[in-house]
């Protein structure tokens, strides 16, 4: 007969896994009803602008279809890995449920991947779309190589420390709305996301270059027309760089704990 | 005895809100007793529990766990104790058993006992019926129930419940106390956070009464009542407003609490209670109201501190 049995919690690798499942689930649980409309909505975003941008642009040659449609996949993460993620966590934060979690036996990295994987099963579809119609719409012949699921984890989890500090830092809800929408126009406008860097003024141009997005929409670009190129593995490695660092900034300057 | 929490000079300031919340709190928790943290709204009982779950960092002094000091090592706290939140909100949107398995799971059970965990809890707390019910679909009473089952899994060494039967109807709460001292029959230490004096009463070892970010007392029930016991409570009814001021300025000598428009109470010490008697038989024969003489409760204690005497000194305990 099975018996109901008491172990202190030690933490280890599969330990850390359960937990990052569990919480998975339970965040998962907030979005299960209204998952449908969340993909939709998610999916506007890049879809319209890319639209805007096919109605805008007469003529486009084959290089800027290029980048309109990768540019617009790059929305399609940082919907993900910054918008999506900093709501959540700004909403929660200013909810009181904090105070849940910081009171389990759980590490405060399981806490935020959970709520980032909530965040790609709910946005992932509109990067698919996105790539579906740059392949049929557009006529865009994609090189598909396996090497693009890891790249795209990689630039969600090297934008992921923005979201973070947003969510966290963010005094309200409210001024978390504000924030996003401008810091997104940022970097999908005023950064080589979708506009060709030789386009953008010099200052806008070096400024571009602390922003991994910046990375993200070259690596993609790259593989998508070219295949696993060595300018794809450069711009991975500064995008794994830029991962590292977001995870022990948030390590260290990340508090779930009120001070 | 074993201390399982050892508080030293706890103070928190709020420099930018001119607050301080408490101010040089010292307070040893002792393995396997149920105290219970009194006090008015605002006297900063939430922030002393918030500062033992390290929620809140202390502007200064430091608490213990098991020896561990827990602003070096913050996760002992968890590991050793379960903190009751009074609603389950972050996760409203999972069904009953579904919050309470995976509840037992982060704490580290593996799934069978997990399993056998949450069965076992959601029968005592009596929400079987709802078991696959979402939770935001659940009462506000049924909510704290599931947040009892909550700080239950993972059968930790211990528990702090902030207002455990607020909000309740009678049979839940008398459920939730039961709930609360067979844990503590199973060796778990217990630290409460409540107004219900009444009911606390009847299950607690040991009261801090905390007072504007203050310990005012701290004792048995017993010991705080033993040292109250040399006075008697008088409790006076009126039916008119104008009664109740005339009988407040008569005993105005005893700081009599005004507790409505028409109710008195005060303490008086037993060698004057035939003075008073006999004070009360002549106001009786010019205005109408009501009498009665009691022992003490620990309430008396509780409101009497709360009724703005400031230090334990002041009613003799």
């Amino acid at each position: 007969m099975n018996q109901l049995e008491y172990k202190q919690k030690k933490m280890s690798v599969g330990q850390w896994f359960i937990d990052l499942w569990i919480l998975v689930r339970i965040q998962y649980a907030n979005v299960r009803e209204q998952w449908i409309l969340i993909i939709v909505l998610a999916s506007l975003f890049p879809l319209t602008t890319l639209m805007l941008l096919h109605f805008f642009v007469e003529n486009p040659t084959n290089e800027m279809i290029l980048r309109i449609v990768t540019g617009n996949m790059v929305f399609a993460l940082i919907i993900t890995g910054i918008n999506l993620l900093a709501q959540d966590l700004s909403w929660q934060k200013h909810r009181g449920h904090f105070v849940f979690y910081a009171t389990l036996p759980i590490s405060k990295v399981s806490f935020i991947y959970a709520n980032l994987i909530k965040g790609i099963i709910t946005s992932f579809p509109s990067f698919l779309i996105l790539a579906i119609i740059g392949e049929i719409i557009y006529d865009l012949n994609w090189s598909f190589h396996w090497f693009i699921i890891p790249l795209i984890l990689l630039s969600i989890l090297s934008i992921v420390g923005f979201g973070v500090f947003i969510g966290f830092w963010s005094p309200s809800p409210q001024v978390t709305n504000i924030v996003l929408p401008s810091l997104m126009m940022f970097l999908g406008f005023l950064t080589p996301v979708l506009i060709d860097s030789s386009q953008l003024p010099k200052i806008l141009y070096w400024l571009s270059l602390i922003f991994p997005t910046t990375y993200v929409a070259e690596a993609l670009r790259e593989l998508l027309s070219n295949g696993l190129t060595k300018g794809v593995i450069i711009n991975s490695v500064i995008l794994v760089v830029f991962t590292i660092v977001s995870y022990f900034l948030i390590l260290k300057n990340i508090k779930w704990r009120i001070e | 005895m074993e201390i399982i929490y050892d508080i030293k000079n706890i103070t928190k300031k709020y420099p930018s809100r001119n607050i301080i919340a408490n101010k040089d709190i010292n307070l040893e928790i002792y393995k396997g007793e149920i105290i219970a943290l009194l006090g008015p709204n605002g006297a900063g009982k939430s922030t002393l529990i918030k500062q033992m779950m390290g929620l809140i960092k202390p502007t200064s002094g430091n608490i213990h766990l098991f020896g561990e000091d827990i602003q070096v090592n913050s996760k002992f706290i968890t590991e050793n104790v379960s903190y009751y939140a009074q609603d389950p909100h972050a996760i409203t949107s999972l069904r009953v058993w579904e919050s309470v398995y995976f509840s037992s799971r982060l704490k580290g059970l593996n799934k069978t006992s997990a399993i056998l965990e949450a069965d076992m809890l959601i029968r005592q707390i009596g929400l079987e019926k709802y078991k696959n019910d979402y939770i935001k679909s659940l009462s506000g009473g049924q909510k704290r129930l599931i947040s009892v089952a909550l700080t239950l899994t993972g059968n930790p060494k211990v528990l702090i419940f902030d207002e455990p039967t607020n909000e309740l109807d009678p049979v839940k709460r008398k459920k939730v106390w039961e709930i609360i001292t067979n844990k503590n029959k199973e060796g778990a230490t217990i630290i409460l956070v409540t107004h219900n004096v009444l009911e606390a009463e009847q299950v607690v070892d040991r009261v801090a009464i905390i007072n504007e970010g203050k310990i005012v007392a701290l004792d048995g029930i017993k010991q705080l009542k033993h040292r109250i016991d040399q006075r008697m409570r008088l409790d006076l009814s009126t039916s008119d407003n104008l009664i109740t001021n005339k009988l407040f300025t008569s005993f105005s000598e005893k700081r009599p609490q005004r507790l409505t428009d028409h109710k008195l109470r005060l303490l008086i010490q037993k060698d004057e209670i035939v003075n008073v008697i006999n004070k009360l038989t002549n106001l009786n024969e010019k205005f109408d109201f009501d009498f009665s003489l009691v022992p003490p409760t620990l309430e008396d204690v509780y409101l009497r501190l709360e009724g703005g005497v400031q230090t334990s000194e002041s009613i003799g305990i």
